[in-house]
């Protein structure tokens, strides 16, 4: 009966590391699983992980301060969890099973990467990617000698993936000694590390590494020795990043087969949220074969494609656009697997009936550039669908012998090719331009922020005023009405209320009337004042040295991912460096 | 030479035309050609004997047609006269049997005997020659002419009539001239003289694909078998089972004689006659026929192909087909040579039947060099063609001849073949294409050779039938495109004051916009790519598949459209053309999803509307539960199962409850209590429910509390109840017979629309005068109007349950509550303010604190079917 505004329901991600791959793809595939009708919005508490045995005293200590994040993960009004515990600190494992209010043991939770008893687990299928790539190597290669790259013990991933590996090793009577292991950091600084690995191991033929981050480090040493992943020796990572298609030779890695981790974490929450049943869940993975070791994931078998049957033109586009289908479907953009469809129907079509009219090329072509326009690139890599292409265009024809068609479906073929190289370069002048533009913008704030004061009273405003130079597009600035001093001795705790210092809506900045500022920090996550259509967000810290001064909360794009962490240290700066210039005595 | 054609309009007309031409035999042989679509044979004779009559001496040359070509242009239903007269060139007629008396065929030599000696002489260059469609020996009789006068051009064919059907076999066409008629019949016309210079030419189109074959069997026109194979199923192999359906397809594709290899022999396809049906064993030409083969299968219907005359074994033939690039090229050359040709006195051209069935419009177009010409002839089933020196017997071919005793020129138009960019695409890879399926055929991979035909001839006859034409897809082909194509996003674009446009514009400015609305739809919609259809008068759909095209693009191209169409200059009539751009749509939604778009704009007054298809479709569970709920409330009805239930209502100063408001419940079968949230909504709309539960209602609270005394009740009443009499007038009457009427409280729902105050005005009078009371209910919800307190001298004042419940949370609420409280204290009326939905302890302190007479709710009173002590 009444017309109350319906606040969104907030799930809080928790993990680590944003600017990883694997962090970074689990994240947006958890935003991209919402529904369009669910007013859900998600929020990624993203703290650090702490090697304290290797980390300098420096970067603990901000990495600490960093970490602070994850309180808010208690104080905030969060209606669902989504936790990936991975390699956290093994105390604040157990805080988040005990330590916490009875309010917050309530709260729905589903932990990804996990073997906490008695929780709802979303786990990968380890194994059923494992056992295809090691069977494939030892069967179709005849491989006998492999090693693999490790992570760490604290982490569940990592331990099982070296079990099931060795396991698969020995099932095919292959052996695999503690010489053959190597463990790594899990981030992509492990060359070092798999240095070691190839010098203890000269006549390596395959290398397992237990991501594609590690796999990085491989490469480097590697190129070190002048192997080349895929041919002298086999390689292959976890997790299918974009990285791995980006990188060169393009690394072969098992990842999630028909949904991902973050997607599957999400459905289940929200089932768990709206008071269904849920049970731990595994998510299979499957092997995507690249240019280090050379897999086909699907056949295209001639005969299927003679009879043009749609499930088969499907599974194609599936093959070569295999991110597609675990990426959220907006219903009014253009459907590309729909598109795909069309096309290559229209080309088996025409190359069944041995002709093609010309409007009908032309009609073809026309798809293939929109099907490029709207972003096809987005969903694979390159070479693997060049090389999808190619093989389709083959097995076309011989199918096609010397019919005159033939010509013109090869035409549309090179066309697809053309658009592919085309793409990709038009993809790396955005990229350069964008950042050459940040930097600019970049520079502006900072010129700004330091420039000398021209007004008194409306000179603490003009950080916020010019936030959107940081490059930030959708995103809430809130800041204590006094900065925290960071005790390492003691759970940090903040006050109960926070000031919305700005908000910044599609690149427009808003500041708030002084008296509207105010807001319990329980309400962070909720507030109206957040656009609306942003269905992800990231909370940073902003802190210098070992004062907190609040929290920047930005819209999860792929720039954030990479540089949001670099925007708050900009931003918790430009706040120390506001307030310092007050106090600071100077020669008149 | 001169010449000079004219359509024949009557016979005072005529003699007219001829009077002003001044013709006179005298001067020079006169031919007159008549070309008749609109004449039956004997009408034909009548003409030419009153020609004859006007021109003494002339000569005339009479044939059925189709269709006529005067000055170069095609038109049907008319007669064509073409006067040609001769400067010293001699003409010579005749019209020969060219059956006996025992209809036996006139044998081919015998005819060729009689032609050169009735008509040609030693300067003869060019003879017209027509027969009519059943000599069947016509390949053969042009053939041998070659050997019989060898220097003579020969031109013509076999008359048809306008009443054509090509699924039949023609021989409904007649030769006439002053003497009479004949469909049996040879007619003549020879030019000759030493001066005279002819040229004769043809296109046709055709191209040759693949190797020789022979035919090894025939049965007079019927061809048996090619190569020892059954001769209809290899052609029906070739072109693709449509065949069966599109007989017509057989004009594509011509078997070529090997030895004049681009001119079509007209091969017919047919699967429905028996040799027998198809050859007549009465006739005497078909008894030899039978007899040389004794052995032939006659009942039996089978498939087979025909031509349009005798066939014979042995011949070579090749297989071909018609494509437009090369009827193109084919015009070209032949009309350089025509533009060349010095003696451009007269011009002859025959075109065939079968010819504007390949592409639309191809003989007008071919025409289109000639438009300014004296080119007269007709349209003919069957051509003969001067190629390469020797006269043949063709079909579907253009054939002309020029002749002339003096230099001179005609007025062509060399422009008309520039522009054939519309007609034809590139074909080069056609070519190829139909190369590569000979291939499949010379392999015997016959089912993949014609499964490939099949996609061919179905993208030909596309051409065929849908080519050239400007009309505009209707509703028809856009749902044939949303099933096959999956066009999902469709934009209607209609304009609605139009008939009001009568009133003010003249219909020519009316057209105009109507022209110019669908030009810029048009033009726009081909500019991006999007399919337009018309849908009816004024009503236009735009239609794109959302595989290509995103919803956000769609709508900024639409809006922009709008903009265009609305922005048009002063020229036309301003119209406001109305979009509503439909997403997810099904052949089956579609409808739906505009008219309620439709509703939905003309009730937001809005001229661009955006929706998806299913949002606007009702929800089924709703339905149900709709259903459901009507249900209920009539179980209720009639089982007694409404049921009031009672809240009391505490007295903030006396801090006791004061008086009970009666709230409606509903009791289904399994004891279910309804509340009215769930049906009243229902119940209103169906309207005598309503009236039901209402009088139901007030019934039992009158009897609960009629012989109570220190006890009063509220109860809610709607402006609809107090619209309906008979619920009045029960009021009324109860409260003018019980003891206690001030025990009764009437709660008068506001936030209905009041229309007739008087009315309400009227009530409340009553109501007071009578004893009992009168509250407002639900004060504060919706936008309540101020007017009514003012206006309604009520006892009570109920604020809305939103206020109160968050009273102490928003200060805006208190605020509001403030002001009510405050209202009441300068107010001179005796009013009550009720707070209802005060469900703790808190808000009933914020309610004190601003003098609130009456608290209801949780806090003090559930409801409860019992009265709570």
């Amino acid at each position: 009966m009444q017309n109350e505004m319906r606040k969104p329901k907030v799930i809080a991600m928790i993990l680590e590391e944003i600017s990883s791959e694997f962090s970074k793809e689990l994240i947006q595939s958890a935003v991209n699983a919402i529904p369009a009708k669910e007013n859900v919005r998600l929020v990624a508490l993203v703290g650090k992980y702490i090697d304290r045995a290797n980390d300098l005293e420096s970067f603990q200590s901000y990495k600490k301060i960093y970490n602070s994040v994850f309180r808010l993960d208690e104080l905030c009004h969060i209606d669902g969890m989504i936790i990936h515990l991975g390699s956290m600190s093994k105390r604040r494992k157990k805080v988040i099973k005990t330590g916490y209010s009875e309010q917050f043991q309530r709260i729905p939770k589903v932990f990804i990467a996990s073997d906490i008893e008695g929780e709802t687990v979303i786990n990968y299928d380890n194994e059923s990617g494992i056992r295809e790539a090691v069977d494939c190597l030892v069967n179709v290669e005849g491989l006998t000698k492999f090693c693999m790259l490790g992570g760490r013990d604290d982490n569940f991933d990592a331990r099982s993936r070296k079990q099931i590996f060795i396991r698969s090793l020995s099932e095919n009577n292959i052996s695999f000694s503690d010489k053959n292991y190597q463990k790594t950091d899990m981030s992509d600084a492990s060359e070092a590390e798999a240095e070691k690995l190839l010098s203890k191991n000269p006549d390596v033929q395959a290398i397992f590494c237990v991501n594609d981050a590690a796999a990085k480090g491989l490469y480097a040493a590697m190129k070190k020795r002048e192997l080349i992943p895929g041919k002298d020796i086999f390689v292959f990572g976890f997790d299918n990043t974009h990285m791995a298609g980006e990188i060169f030779p393009t690394l072969s890695s098992i990842g999630a087969d028909h949904c991902t981790l973050g997607q599957k974490a999400l459905e289940v929450l929200l089932d768990k949220m709206n008071g269904k049943e849920t049970a731990s869940a595994f998510v299979p993975t499957r092997l995507y074969g690249r240019e280090s070791f050379h897999y086909e994931m699907y056949d295209y078998t001639t005969l299927e494609m003679i009879q043009m049957d749609s499930s088969f033109i499907y599974r194609m586009f599936d093959d070569c656009l295999y991110r597609y289908r675990n990426t959220y479907f907006d219903r009014e953009a253009v459907n590309l697997r729909r598109l795909f469809y069309e096309y290559i129907s229209r080309m088996l079509l025409c190359m069944k009936q041995r002709y093609m009219s010309a409007e009908e090329y032309q009609n073809i072509s026309r798809m293939i550039d929109i099907f490029f326009e709207k972003g096809a690139m987005k969903y694979t890599d390159a070479t693997k669908l060049l090389q999808s292409i190619d093989r389709l265009q083959n097995s076309m024809n011989t199918i096609l012998k010397r019919s005159a068609s033939n010509s013109m479906i090869n035409r549309l073929f090179s066309r697809m090719k053309d658009k592919i190289i085309c793409s990709l370069e038009e993809q790396r002048i955005k990229e350069n331009n964008a950042m050459l533009q940040y930097q600019k913008k970049l520079q502006d704030f900072i010129i700004i922020c330091s420039a000398q004061k021209y007004s008194s009273a409306k000179n603490s405003d003009r950080i916020f005023r010019n936030i959107n130079k940081l490059g930030v597009e959708n995103a809430a600035v809130y800041l204590f009405n006094l900065p925290l001093k960071y005790d390492p001795s003691r759970r940090i705790n903040f006050p109960e209320k926070i000031c919305l210092r700005c908000v910044v809506r599609s690149g427009e900045v808003y500041l708030l009337p002084e008296e509207r500022r105010q807001i319990f920090l329980r309400e962070m996550f909720t507030r109206n004042e957040l656009p609306m259509k942003c269905r992800g967000y990231a909370v940073f810290p902003l802190f210098y040295t070992d004062l907190i001064y609040g929290f920047l909360l930005c819209e999860l794009t792929n720039d954030i991912y990479k540089r949001g962490e670099y925007i708050a240290m900009e931003l918790g700066n430009a706040v120390y460096l506001e307030q310092k210039s007050k106090t600071l005595p100077v020669h008149s | 030479m001169f010449t000079w054609n004219f359509q024949y309009i009557s016979k005072a007309r005529l003699a007219e035309a001829f009077h002003q031409l001044m013709l006179d035999s005298k001067k020079g042989d006169i031919l007159i050609r008549i070309h008749t679509a609109i004449h039956l044979e004997d009408e034909a004779v009548d003409l030419a004997r009153f020609i004859a009559g006007l021109v003494p001496g002339a000569h005339i040359f009479g044939t059925s047609t189709s269709a006529i070509i005067s000055w170069g242009k095609l038109s049907q239903n008319q007669c064509v006269i073409s006067v040609t007269q001769m400067t010293k060139g001699i003409i010579k007629t005749a019209l020969l049997p060219t059956f006996d008396e025992n209809n036996y065929p006139v044998p081919v030599d015998t005819l060729c005997q009689r032609v050169k000696s009735v008509v040609i002489d030693e300067h003869t260059k060019l003879m017209l020659t027509f027969l009519t469609g059943k000599y069947l020996d016509v390949y053969h009789f042009v053939e041998r002419c070659n050997d019989y006068f060898p220097k003579v051009q020969m031109i013509g064919g076999l008359a048809n009539t306008s009443d054509i059907s090509l699924r039949e076999f023609l021989d409904s066409g007649f030769v006439f001239n002053e003497h009479g008629w004949s469909n049996k019949g040879i007619l003549l016309a020879a030019i000759s003289g030493q001066e005279i210079e002819s040229y004769s030419s043809y296109a046709t189109g055709v191209q040759v694909i693949g190797r020789e074959t022979e035919i090894t069997d025939t049965f007079g026109t019927c061809i048996l078998s090619i190569d020892g194979k059954d001769a209809a199923k290899e052609f029906r192999l070739g072109v693709g089972d449509e065949l069966h359906n599109k007989p017509e397809l057989t004009n594509l594709f011509p078997y070529v004689y090997s030895e004049i290899s681009d001119i079509p022999i007209f091969v017919r396809f047919s699967d429905d006659k028996s040799i027998e049906e198809m050859f007549d064993e009465k006739l005497p030409s078909n008894m030899r026929l039978y007899t040389a083969h004794p052995e032939i299968e006659r009942h039996h219907k089978r498939e087979m192909i025909n031509a349009n005359h005798n066939v014979q074994k042995g011949k070579k033939l090749r297989r071909a087909f018609i494509y437009d690039r090369k009827i193109i090229s084919d015009n070209r050359s032949m009309f350089r040579r025509i533009e060349n040709f010095e003696k451009a006195e007269t011009i002859f051209g025959y075109s065939c039947i079968a010819r504007s069935m390949i592409y639309s419009n191809c003989v007008k177009w071919e025409l289109s060099a000639y438009e300014n010409s004296n080119m007269c002839g007709c349209i003919t089933e069957g051509e003969i063609a001067h190629v390469n020196g020797r006269n043949t017997f063709a079909n579907c071919s253009f054939v002309i001849s020029v002749i002339g005793e003096a230099p001179a020129t005609q007025e062509y138009n060399p422009y008309a073949f520039s522009h054939t960019d519309s007609l034809a695409a590139d074909n080069r890879e056609l070519l190829a294409y139909l190369y590569d399926i000979e291939n499949c055929f010379a392999q015997a991979e016959q089912s993949a050779a014609a499964e490939s035909l099949k996609a061919f001839v179905r993208d030909c006859e596309l051409k065929l039938l849908y080519s050239e034409s400007e009309d505009i897809p209707n509703a028809a082909a856009m749902n044939l495109d949303i099933k096959v194509k999956g066009y999902d996003r469709i934009c209607m674009i209609n304009v609605f004051d139009t008939s009001s446009m009568k009133t003010v514009f003249s219909q020519h400015m009316i057209n105009l916009t109507y022209r110019n609305y669908l030009t810029t739809c048009l033009s726009y919609a081909r500019k991006k790519n999007y399919t337009v259809y018309l849908i009816g008068d004024w009503q236009v759909a735009i239609g794109a598949p959302s595989y290509m095209i995103a919803l956000s693009e769609f709508v900024s191209d639409m809006k922009a459209l709008q903009r265009i169409l609305f922005e048009t200059t002063e020229e036309y009539i301003a119209i406001v053309p109305i979009f509503a751009v439909i997403d997810e749509v099904t052949a089956e939604n579609l409808n739906a999803a505009y008219y309620s778009a439709r509703v939905e704009m003309t009730q937001k007054n809005t001229q661009f509307l955006v929706r998806n298809a299913n949002y606007g479709k009702l929800d089924e569970e709703k339905i149900k539960e709709r259903y459901h709920m009507v249900n209920v409330v009539n179980y209720a009805i009639a089982h007694d199962k409404v049921i009031p239930y009672f809240q009391g209502i505490y007295d903030n100063h006396q801090n006791k409850i004061h008086h009970y408001e009666s709230l409606m419940r509903l009791e289904d079968e399994n004891g279910k209590i309804y509340y009215p949230g769930s049906f009243l909504d229902v119940a209103r709309s169906y309207g005598l429910l309503y009236d039901s539960l209402s009088a139901i209602m007030i019934r039992k609270v009158f009897q609960r509390f009629q012989n109570i005394e220190n006890k009063s009740v509220s109860l809610n009443l709607s402006i609809r109840d107090i619209k309906n009499p008979e619920i009045i007038n029960s009021i009324f009457e109860f409260l003018s017979t019980t003891k206690h009427p001030e025990n009764f409280v009437f709660e008068i729902l506001e936030n209905e629309d009041i229309s007739d105050y008087d009315e309400l005005i009227a009530f409340v009078d009553r109501i007071h005068d009578l004893g009992a009371q009168i509250s407002i209910d639900d004060f504060g919800s919706g936008f309540s109007n101020l007017q009514h307190i003012a206006n309604i001298h009520s006892d009570y004042l109920k604020i809305d349950g939103s206020i109160v419940r968050k009273c102490c949370e928003d200060k805006e609420m208190e605020n509001l509550l403030a002001l009510i409280a405050g209202w009441k204290k300068i107010s001179f009326r005796p009013i009550k303010i009720i707070a209802e939905f005060v469900e703790n302890e808190e808000i009933q302190q914020k309610l004190l604190a601003y003098g609130i007479d009456y608290s209801q709710g949780y806090l003090f009173s559930k409801p409860s079917p019992e009265l709570p002590v």
